[in-house]
């Protein structure tokens, strides 16, 4: 098991989150989810390459991005560049053509090509 | 890799030698206290070891002696055998055995077998009867063969995964499951988010996550639940089979969207059928109404995208390993075989007579080959009964609406095979019951109700093989027949007398005889005059018979008995001065003799009596002018032809036979009597009497004359 | 992926076996003789897997499933145990205690390697 790392940009909301982004250390990244839902309006994560990531980080993104329209506010992952997120997506069988029901502004996280 | 091989080995025999040390001290002791339970149970645990870790260190003729020892000291633990000083004996002389299979090369571990052998039927004098008895070839359970059954078929399953939450701390990975349950095959799975709850309210370490998979795999639905064994206690687990890999005959109906979510649960029928009222596209008519969730509706329109492409690809394959030959290449292949039949038997008979063993020989070979390529051929001509079975479906529905009657057609048995020919025959008959079904015997809507019945009516059509024969049933839930009815018309119309006694079963056979109608009125679906008449003739030019049951008020049943072919008959095979004869069999009832006292007490009117009864008769001989005097001793075959017994006169009875029926050429087409012919073993020519229009036209001639 | 797996038994021949077959799968293993054994070693090093036998001296495996889970660092890593035909009611003991899944001994190399691959990846 390894260690994550999670640091705020200049940008406020914005976070760098990098490392062993999985089951072991799920609870402290919920946490600090919540404190940055908490204070900012645009959240944005972007995911380091070195990032590991497996169905429980996955559960928290959607999770805080269900928090985040409830409360108008918006959550945006950025994970392109990470090793492992979209083989995850895929993987878990999270990726999908169009969002959930609560999902009408479509910003939803797993949609992934096709229509929206 | 073979070093770290080696190394194991050493190890394990190190250690197996430790064991055998121990297990001797334990044998000693046992000695002097036999009920101790703690050394009986230390020795049980020798054995236990050496099996288990034999096994998977490669020593399999250790673990194979050792079992049955196992077992022998898990009943003296249990109590079932007490150790004696003799059983310890043996046990010593194991315990030797064993160190000199892990001292000696492995090439050389042959030569113990005698030792082994001996040393495991001293073991088997101590076991109960009945455990002895059992089989002994049984190793240990783990090392059991795999050999999957064989399943090439590809199975399609829908599978609902719904881990427990606390899964993760387990130490299971679900994903890991998925990615072995895409490994299965053709898999598509979508996850299930909607159980997610806000981050607030979230417990991280649980699975809120479950899954629905689509598989299509000939792995078998053991294979599916293996991949969950760890955690399919806690974890709901649902494996449904959605397509059983067989083949759809054609017909490419996938299920309806509304329908699979339905099945699924996912849906109540009455909200399905709520929004179906509308028309627009069904799933983004159920998202948007918030019935299902679009990850849902995704799911089952993969589904249905995944069965639809299954069983396309399925009559693509199933279309190219079928040919089109035209029925006219089929007749004559049938032909040609008839023929290498007919010689075959020519060949046998010969082969027969010379007694040359080399040649008999040959000749059996080719008597096998001609039968299995007969039977093949025969084979060929076979097809499904099910076409004519749906062209039906279309009478009914027209015929229903037309007469104002709910009726459904259900069929059973499509998939039963006849001859093609019997097929093309049959189709214009069964057309004909089931018409007569849908208006003589389903009543009106109104009448049914009445009647206690449910408004709609049912026409089950059923096709099943009996042995050699084709049953085909129609069965309706209708008015059933009025046997006092059906009596009177036939005494009305001069078919019977007023005063005959007739079973209720005879009666019902009576609306098979020519121009009878019980129907009230003359409707444009039948009841024409033309009736059952045309149907029975029909089913007898295919050799079968029809039975009729029915009970009033609650349906009739006809049921058709069919020859599976019309190629092959069975027959009886006469002589008349040199001519041979075949007769079919299926008409035949019995055999006697006619002697020349027996024609002059009937003073030469042709007449006979067969047990007190007067049955006409006929000299095929004078039929067919046959040359040369008549034999002292006839025999008479008494043959039943439209209810009539009737006697052909021949000259002698040779027997059964089964014959290849051979049309006759164009000179010969309009033969009275004789419907075809087929060649006997000697080469000769034999004919096959139509025994119907024999009869027919001798009695046209008797009329005229 | 390589990843630590630890094999406890008090058998060297099922260690190596489970050592041999499992170092072809690119692995790294670790073996220890017992339950204390095995607790002072994965405190030592971590590891990813581990895979016990349940009857062993000093400390059972169930006993060491229980104290390895109490271990933060180790509360999700696969645990497999080795039961025999006749314990059966040891596997839901074992689940109950944290346990992944189980091999029932005797096994075939090929048997350990899909469990493996199936609570690693």
């Amino acid at each position: 098991m390894g260690e994550y790392r999670m640091s705020e940009s200049e940008i406020p909301g914005t976070l760098i989150i990098s490392g062993s982004l999985g089951i072991e250390n799920s609870a402290r990244i919920k946490e600090a989810l919540m404190e940055v839902l908490e204070r900012s309006e645009h959240i944005v994560l972007k995911l380091e390459k070195d990032s590991s990531v497996d169905l429980s980080f996955l559960q928290i993104l959607c999770a805080a991005h269900r928090a985040a329209t409830l409360r108008q506010k918006t959550f945006e992952v950025l994970g392109a560049n990470a090793d492992n997120f979209e083989l995850t997506v895929t993987d878990t069988g999270y990726a999908r053509t169009c969002g959930c029901a609560m999902d009408k502004d479509h910003t939803c996280l797993w949609v992934r090509g096709g229509k929206k | 890799m073979s070093n770290g091989l080696e190394e194991l080995k050493k190890t394990f025999r190190a250690e197996a030698m430790e064991l055998l040390a121990a297990l001797e001290s334990s044998l000693l002791e046992l000695e002097c206290s036999p009920g101790n339970q703690e050394t009986i149970g230390s020795i049980f645990r020798v054995f236990h070891t050496l099996k288990g870790t034999g096994a998977m260190c490669g020593f399999d003729e250790i673990s194979h002696f050792t079992h049955e020892i196992e077992t022998l000291y898990d009943m003296v633990r249990c109590g079932k055998i007490t150790p004696d000083k003799e059983l310890i004996d043996v046990t010593l002389a194991a315990g030797d055995l064993i160190k000199q299979f892990l001292t000696l090369d492995e090439s050389s571990t042959g030569e113990l077998a005698e030792q082994e052998a001996g040393l495991l039927a001293a073991f088997r004098k101590f076991m109960p009867q009945e455990a002895s008895a059992a089989p002994s070839g049984k190793t240990s359970g783990a090392v059991a063969p795999g050999a999957p059954p064989v399943q090439a078929k590809q199975v399609t399953y829908r599978v609902r995964f719904k881990p427990f939450k606390e899964i993760f701390r387990g130490g299971t990975n679900p994903v890991l499951l998925l990615s072995e349950l895409r490994g299965l095959g053709d898999c598509t799975i979508a996850a299930h988010t909607d159980a997610i709850p806000d981050i607030y309210e979230m417990d991280a370490e649980a699975c809120y996550t479950f899954w629905d998979a689509i598989l299509t795999t000939d792995k078998g639905l053991d294979a599916i639940r293996d991949i969950f064994i760890f955690v399919e206690n806690e974890s709901e687990l649902k494996i449904d089979i959605i397509d059983n890999g067989e083949s759809s005959l054609g017909v490419l109906d996938y299920k309806r969207l509304g329908e699979i979510l339905v099945e699924k649960r996912e849906l109540r029928r009455e909200d399905l059928e709520a929004v179906l009222q509308t028309r627009k596209l069904l799933g983004e008519m159920l998202i948007e109404k918030g019935l299902v969730d679009p990850q849902t509706v995704e799911m089952a329109l993969t589904e249905q995208e995944r069965l639809k492409q299954i069983r396309e690809n399925r009559l693509k394959i199933e279309s190219m390993a079928n040919i089109r030959v035209s029925s006219q290449k089929l007749d004559k292949l049938v032909n040609l075989v008839g023929e290498l039949v007919t010689v075959q038997a020519r060949l046998s008979q010969t082969c027969a007579a010379r007694n040359d063993a080399i040649l008999l020989s040959i000749s059996e070979e080719v008597e096998r080959l001609t039968m299995e390529l007969r039977d093949n051929t025969m084979d060929i001509r076979m097809m499904p009964i099910g076409s004519t079975f749906s062209s039906l479906k279309r009478v009914v529905r027209d015929l229903s609406i037309e007469l104002g009657k709910q009726v459904e057609l259900i069929t059973d048995g499509g998939e039963t095979e006849l001859d093609k020919t019997v097929i093309e025959k049959l189709h214009d008959p069964l057309v004909h019951l089931i018409r007569n079904s849908l208006d003589h015997g389903v009543e009106l809507p109104a009448a049914r109700e009445k009647a206690g019945k449910s408004a709609g009516g049912i026409i089950h059509l059923a096709a099943a093989h009996s042995g050699d024969h084709v049953v085909i049933q129609i069965m309706d839930d209708g008015k059933g027949l009025d046997p006092r009815k059906i009596r009177e018309k036939a005494v009305k119309s001069g078919l019977i007398q007023q005063d005959e006694q007739l079973s209720e079963r005879e009666i019902y056979e009576l609306i098979l005889a020519p121009g009878f109608t019980t129907a009230e009125g003359v409707t444009s679906v039948s009841g024409r005059g033309v009736g059952m008449d045309v149907v029975k003739k029909a089913v007898d030019a295919l050799r079968g018979s029809i039975h009729i049951e029915s009970h009033l008020g609650y349906g009739t049943t006809i049921t058709l008995v069919l020859p599976l072919t019309l190629a092959i008959i069975e027959g009886l095979l006469v002589r008349i001065g040199g001519d041979h004869f075949v007769l079919p069999l299926s008409l035949v009832e019995e055999c006697m003799e006619l002697t020349g006292k027996d024609i002059s007490r009937h003073h030469g009117r042709h007449i006979a009596d067969v047990r007190g009864k007067v049955v006409p008769y006929i000299r095929l001989r004078e039929h067919f002018m046959t040359e040369g005097a008549r034999p002292e001793i006839e025999q008479i075959v008494i043959v039943n032809s439209d209810n009539h017994r009737i006697g052909l006169v021949v000259d002698s009875v040779i027997g059964g036979h089964q014959t290849v029926i051979k049309t006759l050429g164009k000179v010969f087409r309009d033969i009275r009597g004789v419907s075809g012919a087929s060649i006997l073993g000697d080469g000769s020519v034999c004919l096959i009497v139509d025994v119907e229009k024999l009869i027919h036209s001798i009695e046209k001639e008797e009329v005229a004359g | 992926m390589s990843k630590t797996i630890m094999t406890v038994d008090d058998s060297a021949s099922v260690r190596q076996m489970v050592s041999f077959t499992l170092k072809q799968l690119g692995h790294h293993i670790v073996e220890a003789a017992n339950g204390m054994d095995a607790l002072k070693k994965m405190d030592l090093k971590p590891i990813d897997m581990l895979i016990t036998d349940i009857n062993m001296p000093e400390l059972d495996g169930i006993s060491l499933v229980k104290k390895v889970r109490e271990n933060p660092a180790y509360r999700f890593i696969p645990i497999i145990m080795l039961t025999t035909e006749s314990q059966a009611e040891k596997k839901q003991e074992g689940k109950a205690a944290g346990a992944t899944g189980w091999i029932v001994k005797p096994f075939r190399p090929d048997q350990l390697i899909a469990v493996v691959k199936k609570v690693l990846g």
